[in-house]
């Protein structure tokens, strides 16, 4: 077969041409928040307008981890109000604002996206870089012992349920707002913003409209009261990639008919090679070993991961005022190296899509047949992030399947799993299709006799 | 067989097939109301990023005559199922 260079199907004359820099941003709505901020990527100038090289592109560099350290956070044990000093802090959602009980002082901590920088200068990264609680875990256990400045007496916590605990002798609130070696504390936090209130509608709502099909056991032992605020464990990641896609284009020509029944296409095929550098601000990935498969068999973890994204721009420094009495968390238990997979994952599918704006011309579709990035540098900060979550518990043929109902704890966006009356939705749909058949059969007997 | 006789068979096909398409149909909508096996996280969609030194090779292969009425294996539309070959290297 011969190869010719054309034009290819933009009508611009080249084998190969340069397009000027895009900037992709998602859509504010899906970010919305109560304290909206701009969520613009850092300006990025390209290094040429005439690109790297292909064969450029997946060249090793050796590089080490650097850190990016996460400003000091308000010190372990009592939790003292920032203006009179009293320990009577409480979290209000409704506000997004800590608020002292004694002297009713009112006041937000400082923004970490800010403090870090995180948002700058993604292009230029090189290597990993982590913050301060994003390193790896140590294994020293969960409990961690807090001295209490009340009264003098050692308080133990349990870090895999909870930051936060009461010192028994003199009830002050006692906390742990720093670094520990086992990851239970994390840079950052996005404090919850959506009430349990908002949350229990949301997820009556949701389940209203799945009650015709859901399973009795279900129905009746559904309650939204039961919803429990969790902040969970995720990593946000900066990347600087290099991405290159090779594939197969095709452009229609011509429609042929042959004959009454069959319609043949004329086409033209085209081999596709794109090359170019993504500057990707803040993916979101899940830390937890229990939540990051979202193709478990046992729980419907993608519901979690469904209620993504999150403002993730508005992380504040964490302080474990913002569980309270009435929030949980979970302690991450994923290394850097075992979540960049998943990074990796979510960078390929970012070069994907970000060249989709080259492709349109071909009206018959690309296949593409090989996709490669390379993470010249990543950034990764450990936060926590807010999710109400409604979970039930299927026996099904012996095997247990967790169901969820998730509201994003920020934007109220809602998504979960129904457990379904399987024999009711068989019914129904043999129902369809006998129903429909009585109708249709004697006219296609009635079609074949008439031939 | 003639085209007519094909055309009847066809149609005969399509009203035999219409019944139990349709009762598979509303069963996988109520599968897919009810319990969101494809809900997930879009980074394609949510995710700020800024695409520099783009470069397009777009190289004539040929002309041919095919049957299918779109390209064979498309997956320009589905930026989160990897392709045959997927890599990711780390500097």
């Amino acid at each position: 077969m011969s190869t010719e260079s054309v034009d290819p199907p933009g009508g611009e004359s080249l084998p190969a041409r340069a397009e000027p820099t895009q900037v992709f941003q998602p859509d504010p709505a899906q970010l919305r928040t109560p304290q909206a901020e701009s969520v613009a990527p850092p300006g990025v100038e390209p290094e040429s307008t005439a690109g790297p090289d292909a064969a450029d592109l997946l060249l090793p560099v050796d590089d080490g981890p650097r850190i990016n350290a996460t400003p000091d956070g308000g010190g372990d044990g009592v939790n003292r109000c920032t203006r009179c000093g009293a320990s009577e802090v409480t979290y209000d959602p409704k506000t997004a604002m800590f608020r002292c009980g004694f002297c009713r002082y009112e006041w937000q901590e400082e923004g970490l996206d800010a403090a870090m920088k995180l948002s700058e200068g993604i292009s230029g990264l090189k290597g990993t870089t982590m913050s301060t609680a994003a390193v790896d875990i140590e294994d020293d256990g969960a409990l961690v012992t807090l001295h209490c400045s009340g009264c003098g007496s050692d308080v133990v916590i349990d870090t895999t349920h909870n930051l936060q605990a009461r010192c028994h002798w003199c009830k002050h609130h006692l906390s742990l707002n720093n670094r520990v070696p086992n990851g239970a504390v994390p840079d950052g936090i996005l404090p919850f913003t959506v009430t349990k209130e908002q949350a229990m509608a949301n997820i009556r709502a949701f389940v209203e409209e799945r009650k015709s099909f859901a399973k009795a056991e279900f129905s009746s032992v559904f309650a939204a009261e039961n919803v429990m605020g969790v902040y969970l464990p995720h990593m946000t990641v900066d990347g600087n990639v290099a991405a290159r896609l090779d594939g197969v284009g095709e452009i229609l020509e011509a429609r042929v008919r042959v004959g009454d029944n069959q319609t043949q296409y004329r086409i033209r095929r085209f081999s596709l090679l794109r090359t170019f550098r993504v500057a990707i601000d803040d993916v979101v990935v899940s830390s937890s070993f229990d939540k990051v498969n979202i193709r478990s068999e046992i729980s419907t973890n993608n519901i979690i991961n469904a209620i993504l994204p999150f403002d993730v721009k508005n992380l504040k420094r964490f302080n474990s005022n913002y569980l309270g009495d009435q929030f949980t968390s979970e302690r991450r238990d994923m290394d850097i190296s075992e979540a960049e997979s998943y990074a990796g994952d979510h960078f390929l599918t970012i070069a994907r899509a970000s060249a989709a704006s080259t492709i349109g011309s071909y009206d018959r579709g690309v296949r593409w047949e090989a996709e490669q990035v390379q993470i010249e540098g990543s950034r990764w900060t450990s936060a926590l992030l807010p999710v109400w979550l409604y979970g039930y518990v299927e026996q099904k043929k012996g095997v247990e399947i967790t169901h969820y109902i998730a509201v994003n704890g920020r934007s109220g966006s809602t998504m979960g799993s129904v457990p379904i009356n399987t024999g009711k939705a068989a019914l129904v749909s043999w129902s369809v299709a006998i129903g429909l058949s009585i109708v249709t059969w004697p006219m296609a007997i009635a079609v074949l006799l008439a031939s | 067989m003639s085209d007519s006789g094909n055309n009847t068979v066809a149609i005969a096909g399509f009203l035999f097939l219409s019944g139990p398409i349709a009762g598979a149909a509303v069963y996988r909508a109520i599968q897919a109301k009810y319990r969101n096996r494809g809900a997930r996280y879009m980074p394609e969609r949510d995710v700020a990023r800024e695409v520099a030194d783009m470069v397009v090779k777009d190289e004539f292969v040929g002309r041919h005559t095919v049957s299918n009425s779109m390209i064979t294996g498309r997956n320009d539309h589905s930026p989160a199922v990897r392709a045959p070959f997927s890599k990711v290297t780390k500097t």
